[in-house]
């Protein structure tokens, strides 16, 4: 299953973010796209795969991710708005999921 | 006054954003000084932002008919065309202790010396954050930058000719970047010197207003130089990077 979203503050930049779980719930994809800026950007890729491979219920309460995405410098979106959309995405992916 | 070298340069695409990167790490170490490149695509290219999915902001269809190729940036921001006979690019690179702070403040100070080159042709250029040069609300330069170790590089463009019917063509807008910009299509969003000034802005115009308006906006003397081996070999050994497929579709 293949869940996106997209998102743009008035102002800011286009966030988009894609999530696709496989049968036995697992996180395959996980991709914050857009054209936003994000010092240091290296921090948004340790972030996906952070998730990739993960369990989607082990990581909807993560501590870490939304202290990873508030020690990134967002400009373009804000990091409340960030983990927001990032949250409603792995709820909506958790919630559609049965493990078989 | 700040010294800052000036190189003018032209090649592929590979080269350029490899050139960027080199220059980078190089003044990271201080091993280089302060740089304000110019340069020309050659051929017509595709930047695309780091944090992009290729598909979903580049025709790559048409661009592959077309033979332009499409390389993603070590710099955030959103798909440009760099039209040869229409578009300079620049890039600076600086120590961060230099710039302000702010983010948005730095992408400005940076940015102005494109705003300098539009005024000095005659056009009511504006800078309009986050990252734009704008002429009557349309436009015709964005920018972006990246920092490392305590170097800041900030490239960006300057539309003096750019064939905005192919522009449009080769870049994908999101629909809700349309909608919040209340356009249906990026040509109603861009707009060239030349189009705004309504005579021909050539190259050698749009060089020379870059230089004299990096000068006025840093206050510096610029002096002109070649790359040196060392830039050269730098960057030839990054571009391999920029020429991968696992770079291009990072995010696919």
């Amino acid at each position: 299953m293949r869940i996106v979203k997209s998102y743009k503050e008035k102002g800011g930049k286009l966030v988009e973010i894609y999530l696709t779980i496989d049968r036995d719930c697992i996180i395959r994809e996980f991709q914050i796209t857009g054209d936003f800026f994000a010092y240091p950007p290296e921090k948004v890729d340790y972030l996906k795969n952070l998730l990739i491979d993960q369990y989607i219920r082990d990581v909807l309460f993560m501590t870490k991710l939304e202290e990873l995405i508030s020690n990134i410098t967002w400009v373009g979106v804000s990091a409340s708005t960030l983990l927001k959309i990032i949250s409603e995405i792995l709820r909506e992916g958790a919630s559609s999921c049965v493990k078989k | 006054m700040l010294r800052i070298r000036l190189m003018v340069d032209s090649g592929d695409p590979f080269y350029h954003m490899a050139m960027d990167e080199a220059l980078l790490y190089l003044r990271a170490i201080k091993a280089i000084p302060y740089t304000l490149r110019i340069y020309v695509f050659k051929p017509s290219s595709i930047t695309f932002g780091y944090f992009q999915s290729v598909s979903s902001s580049v025709n790559t269809q048409l661009a592959d008919k077309l033979g332009i190729p499409y390389v993603r940036r070590i710099t955030g921001g959103g798909a440009v065309y760099h039209d040869s006979s229409g578009e300079i690019t620049y890039s600076i690179i600086i120590d961060e202790a230099l710039i302000p702070k702010d983010y948005i403040e730095s992408f400005r100070y940076l940015a102005w010396g494109v705003i300098e080159a539009a005024r000095f042709l005659g056009a009511s250029a504006d800078f309009v954050p986050i990252n734009d040069g704008v002429i009557k609300g349309r436009k015709f330069s964005g920018h972006a930058q990246i920092r490392r170790a305590g170097t800041v590089m900030q490239h960006g463009t300057f539309m003096y000719n750019t064939n905005v019917d192919t522009l449009a063509n080769l870049l994908v807008p999101h629909k809700l970047k349309l909608r919040n910009k209340g356009i249906r299509s990026i040509k109603d969003r861009v707009i060239t010197l030349s189009q705004f000034l309504d005579r021909e802005i050539t190259k050698d115009d749009a060089i020379e207003a870059l230089k004299k308006g990096f000068a006025k906006a840093l206050n510096a003397s610029l002096y002109e130089d070649e790359p040196s081996e060392v830039e050269l070999h730098l960057a030839n050994a990054i571009s391999w990077k920029y020429k991968s497929k696992e770079w291009t579709f990072l995010r696919p």
